[in-house]
C-alpha cells in the first residue's frame, strides 16, 4: 500500500467482508460454471441484510439490484437472462440491457435470495454479480483479455492458413502433385483446429444457447456457416477431393471477433461518462473532530462511515465527499461532472455543495448533510442505472425484427442450398456458408441501442440526465412544448426593472442610496437592488424592520426604504400610490422600485428556436394572467395559458394529445409532478435537491434553458441516426441477400460485408458522443 | 521441395511458440491499458511530491 489513502480504501473494502474480491478471480469456465464452495461462499455474502444496502434498494414490497453480467454476446442473451428470472418464484421484475451489460432486479426477499439469482443465471452459462463499481472493472478488464486471447489467436493463426491457402491457389493454377496439396491441406487443417476450437468458441456457445431457447438468435447462422464450412473442408481434406475453405473460416472468425472487439470498446466508451460519476466520489475524507481539551483535530476516515452532522475539512485539489453547507471559508468549486455546467461555481458559508464536485481554490469546513444513498450522486447514479437497464421501445423492435429475420435466412439458405446441389454441386457449399454469413443482422441489432447509449452520454454532458428509456425518443419526436413559468422559464428571484423617481434626484442617486441602505442584507428584494447597483458604500446605521423595510442614515440624512404602509409611516408626507418599493427622506418620496421575475437566461432563445423548428411552445402557469401573459410576450410563446390549478394544466395537456400532439412538459420536479405525469415526455428542472423525488423522464441538472435546447437537438440528430443506421443494416441485407444467394460473393467478402456493416453503425453512433457543449 | 516437409513443421512450432506468447502478454496485463503507461514516463518523477502531500496528513 503507496499511502494512506489506499489504506483507508482497503479497510472499507474488507470491513464490508468485500475482501475477497481481491483474491477470486473470474476465469474462462466451462459451461454451466460450477461455483466452488469459495465461490459459494462469496455468493452468499450478498445475502447478509447488513450489506444489501449497497447492493439493494429498497422498492415497494421487495429490494432491487443492478448486476453486472459478463458473457453477453448479443441481444439474445439478454432475452434468455429475462425469460429464465422471470420464471423464478420470488422475482417481481427482470430486465437486462444489452449496451451496459448489466441487468435490473426486483425481487421478494422473503421468497428467493439474492444468492439464488445469482445462481440461477450462472447455471444459464453467464456470470452475474451485484453492482460494485470495482467489480464491475474487474468484470470488464477480464472479459477485455479474454477476447483480445481470442481476437490475437485468430489473427496469428489465420495468417499462417492465409499463407499456406496462396500455395495451394497457385497450386491449383500451375499444377501440383498431389502430395505437396495434401501436405499443406492438412497443415491448414491443424493451423484452423484452434480458431475453430478456441477463437470461434463463444458464436457455437452463444447459438447452442439460442437453439436450446427455440429461438433463431444471430449467432446461429454465424455457427451454421462456420461449421458448414469447416467440416465440408474436413471432408475435402480427408477425402482428397473438392476446396477447402479454411481461409474462409480463420478469415470470418477474425473478423467477427474484431468486430465485437471493437464494439465491446465502444460499448465501454460510451458508458464512460457514467462511470466517471461512480469514480468522482473520493474515498477518504478529513474529519474535523473535538479532541482532548476541546482543540480541534483532522483525521482521516474512509468516505464511507460519513454520517450527518459530522464537520469535515475539504483541501483545494480534493474532491467533496457528501452533500452538505459549507460553515467556513470561501472557494470556487467544479461542479461539471454531476450538473454539467462547465463553469467552477462560488461556494460561500451557508451555501450548499455537492458531494464529487471538486475544490479548486481554498479550504472550506462543510457540514455533512447527506451521505450514501441519499447524496445527489448517488440518486444521479441510480436514476441513470435505472434508466439503462430499461428497454426502450426501438431497441425491442429491432430485436424482434432480428430474430424474424435469422428465421427467414436460414429457410432461405436451406432452399438455396438445395437449389445449388441440384443445379451445379461444386457451388452449394460457398454460396450457403456466404448466404449465412452475410445476413447476419447484427447492424440491424445494433442500430438503436449503441446510438441511445452514445445519446445519453453526451447528454449527461450536456447537463441533462436521461432517466427514462424512452426519452430521448419522445424528446425528439415532442411537437408541444409546455412550460411552467415560475422556476422553470423565471429564475423565482425578483430583478429591479425599473425605478421611477418623484423628486429631485435622478436615478442612479436614487439607487446608490437604496443600496447603500440596504448593504448586507439577504432579502431577495435587497439582493435584486444590491446586483443593479454593484459596489456601494455602507449606509451608518441601518435599522432593519422585518417584513416592512430599512432606516438608516447617509451623509448625516435619513432615508427610508420599504414597503409603502412602512414608508408612509416613516414620513408622513408620502402620498398613497401604488404598489412596490418606495424610498423616501424625512420630506417627501424619493423614488418607486418596481420588481419583476425575469425570463432565465436563454428562455428567449429557446421559444425562438421552437418556433423556428414550427414546434408549439406553450406557457402554463398557476401565476395570475396579466403577469404570465407579459412574460409569454416577451419569449413570444404561441399559446399563454395563466391562471390553471395544476388538474386544468393536466387537461389542458390531455387536450393537446387528445389533438395528436406528442407533448414534452418542462417544469419543476417535484410541485408540477402531475402535470409532468401527464405529458409524454417531461423535464425537471433539477435544482440538485429533489432529485429523488423528481418525477419525469429526463432532468435538466444544470438548470440552463440553453442546454435544454441542445439537448432536443441532440436528441432529434440521435433518432435521424437510428434511422440512418436502421435504413443501411436493412439496405445491405436486402442487396446482400441476393448477390449471396446467386453466387456472385465468395465466403470471404461475406465475411468483409457483414464485419463492416456492424462496424460502420456502431461508427455511425459513435459521431453523437462529440455533440458536446460549444 | 522435400524441404518443406521440414520447414513447415518448424514453422508450426514457432507459431505455437509466438501465440504461447502472446496469451502470456495478454494474461500479464501488458494490454490493458494501452494509454496510461505511455504517459507514465514523463509523470515517472512527479510522483514524489504526490506522496509527501498524502502522508502530510495529520492523523491523531
Amino acid at each position: 500500500m503507496c499511502c494512506r489513502g489506499c489504506a483507508a480504501v482497503a479497510e472499507a473494502i474488507v470491513g464490508w467482508g468485500l475482501g475477497r474480491f481481491y483474491r477470486v478471480r473470474s476465469r474462462e469456465a466451462p459451461r454451466p460454471i460450477e461455483y466452488s464452495p469459495a465461490e459459494l461462499e462469496r455468493i452468499r455474502v450478498f445475502d447478509d441484510p447488513a450489506l444489501r444496502g449497497r447492493f439493494a434498494d429498497e422498492s415497494g414490497t421487495g429490494l432491487r439490484a443492478a448486476l453486472i453480467l459478463e458473457g453477453i454476446a448479443c441481444p439474445a442473451c439478454c432475452w434468455l437472462i429475462e425469460q429464465r428470472l422471470h420464471e423464478l418464484s420470488g422475482i417481481t421484475e427482470a430486465r437486462v440491457d444489452y449496451t451496459a451489460g448489466r441487468a435490473q432486479v426486483a425481487w421478494d426477499p422473503a421468497r428467493i435470495r439474492l444468492s439464488g439469482i445469482l445462481r440461477a443465471v450462472a447455471d444459464l452459462g453467464y456470470r452475474a454479480r451485484p453492482y460494485d463499481a470495482a467489480a464491475a472493472r474487474a468484470a470488464l478488464d477480464e472479459e477485455r483479455r479474454a477476447q483480445l486471447r481470442r481476437l490475437a489467436l485468430a489473427g496469428l493463426f489465420g495468417m499462417q492458413v492465409m499463407m499456406i491457402s496462396i500455395g495451394l491457389y497457385f497450386g491449383a493454377w500451375t499444377g501440383i502433385e498431389d502430395i505437396y496439396r495434401q501436405f499443406l491441406q492438412w497443415t491448414a487443417l491443424v493451423l484452423t483446429l484452434p480458431v475453430i476450437g478456441y477463437s470461434a468458441v463463444p458464436f457455437f456457445r452463444n447459438a447452442w444457447r439460442d437453439l436450446r431457447a427455440r429461438r433463431a438468435g444471430m449467432d446461429v447462422p454465424v455457427a451454421l456457416g462456420l461449421a458448414i464450412a469447416f467440416l465440408g473442408s474436413v471432408y475435402a481434406t480427408l477425402t482428397g477431393t473438392g476446396s477447402v475453405y479454411y481461409d474462409s473460416v480463420t478469415m470470418f472468425v477474425f473478423l467477427l471477433l474484431g468486430g465485437r472487439y471493437l464494439e465491446f470498446k465502444v460499448r465501454r466508451d460510451l458508458s464512460g461518462q457514467l462511470d466517471q460519476l461512480r469514480r468522482i466520489e473520493p474515498a477518504i475524507a478529513t474529519r474535523l473532530e473535538t479532541g482532548l481539551g476541546g482543540a480541534e483535530i483532522e483525521r482521516a476516515v474512509p468516505a464511507m462511515v460519513l454520517a450527518s452532522g459530522d464537520r469535515i475539512l475539504v483541501r483545494p485539489g480534493e474532491g467533496v465527499p457528501a452533500d452538505g453547507t459549507v460553515v467556513e471559508g470561501e472557494t470556487s468549486l467544479d461542479e461539471s461532472l454531476i450538473t454539467g455546467e462547465s463553469r467552477p461555481v462560488r461556494r460561500r458559508a451557508g451555501e450548499r455543495v455537492i458531494g464529487g464536485s471538486s475544490n479548486m481554490e481554498s479550504p472550506i469546513r462543510v457540514r455533512v448533510e447527506r451521505v450514501g444513498e441519499e447524496a445527489t450522486l448517488a440518486i444521479i447514479r441510480r436514476l441513470a442505472d435505472r434508466c439503462q437497464a430499461e428497454k426502450p421501445a426501438l431497441t425491442e423492435f429491432a430485436n424482434r425484427a432480428a430474430g424474424w429475420f435469422v428465421g427467414g435466412v436460414l429457410l432461405l439458405s436451406a432452399g438455396a442450398a438445395v437449389y445449388w446441389l441440384r443445379v451445379e454441386p461444386a457451388q452449394w457449399l460457398p454460396v450457403t456458408i456466404s448466404m449465412l454469413v452475410i445476413t447476419c443482422p447484427c447492424a440491424l441489432a445494433l442500430a438503436a441501442p449503441t446510438a441511445l447509449a452514445a445519446a445519453t452520454g453526451a447528454l449527461l454532458r450536456n447537463g441533462l440526465l436521461v432517466v427514462r428509456a424512452n426519452a430521448v425518443e419522445t424528446l425528439a419526436r415532442a411537437t408541444v412544448f409546455a412550460f411552467d413559468k415560475t422556476g422553470t422559464l423565471t429564475r423565482g428571484e425578483p430583478v429591479l426593472r425599473e425605478v421611477r423617481t418623484r423628486g429631485a434626484r435622478d436615478r442612479n442617486e436614487c439607487l446608490r442610496l437604496a443600496a447603500a441602505l440596504e448593504a448586507g442584507s439577504a432579502h431577495p428584494l435587497a439582493r435584486a437592488i444590491l446586483t443593479a447597483a454593484g459596489g456601494v458604500p455602507r449606509a451608518e446605521s441601518a435599522r432593519h424592520f422585518p417584513g416592512e423595510g430599512v432606516a438608516g442614515t447617509i451623509a448625516g440624512r435619513r432615508y427610508f426604504l420599504g414597503n409603502p404602509i412602512f414608508v408612509r409611516r416613516m414620513c408622513p408626507a408620502a402620498g398613497s400610490d401604488a404598489g412596490g418599493v418606495w424610498l423616501a427622506d424625512e420630506n417627501a418620496v424619493l423614488a418607486e422600485f418596481e420588481f419583476e421575475d425575469a425570463p432565465r437566461p436563454g428562455a428567449v432563445e429557446l421559444f425562438e428556436w421552437l418556433h423556428g423548428q414550427e414546434r408549439h411552445s406553450l406557457i402554463l402557469s398557476g401565476d395570475a394572467d396579466p403577469v404570465v401573459a407579459e412574460l409569454g410576450r416577451r419569449l413570444g410563446a404561441d399559446e399563454i395559458l395563466g391562471d390553471r390549478l395544476p388538474a386544468d394544466k393536466v387537461a389542458a395537456l390531455e387536450a393537446k394529445r387528445q389533438a395528436g400532439d406528442t407533448t414534452c412538459m418542462v417544469g419543476d420536479g417535484v410541485n408540477d409532478a402531475p402535470v409532468l405525469a401527464a405529458a409524454h415526455v417531461s423535464v425537471a428542472m433539477g435544482g440538485g435537491t429533489d432529485l429523488a423525488k423528481a418525477n419525469a423522464d429526463l432532468i435538466l441538472l444544470d438548470g440552463r434553458l440553453e442546454s435544454l435546447r441542445r439537448g432536443i437537438e441532440l436528441a432529434g440528430r440521435t433518432l435521424d441516426t437510428i434511422r440512418v443506421n436502421a435504413a443501411w443494416a436493412v439496405g445491405y441485407n436486402l442487396l446482400a441477400l441476393p448477390l449471396a444467394a446467386t453466387g456472385w460473393v465468395p465466403p470471404w467478402l461475406a465475411a468483409l460485408g457483414m464485419s463492416a456493416s456492424s462496424l460502420l453503425v456502431t461508427a455511425n453512433s459513435a459521431r453523437l458522443l462529440r455533440f458536446a457543449r460549444t | 521441395m522435400e524441404s518443406l516437409f521440414l520447414l513447415i513443421p518448424l514453422s508450426l512450432v514457432f507459431i505455437g511458440l509466438i501465440g504461447a506468447i502472446l496469451y502470456w502478454a495478454i494474461q500479464s496485463g501488458q494490454y490493458d491499458d494501452l494509454e496510461k503507461p505511455g504517459h507514465d514516463i514523463l509523470l515517472d518523477d512527479d510522483d514524489a511530491s504526490g506522496d509527501s502531500r498524502n502522508s502530510g496528513t495529520p492523523d491523531q
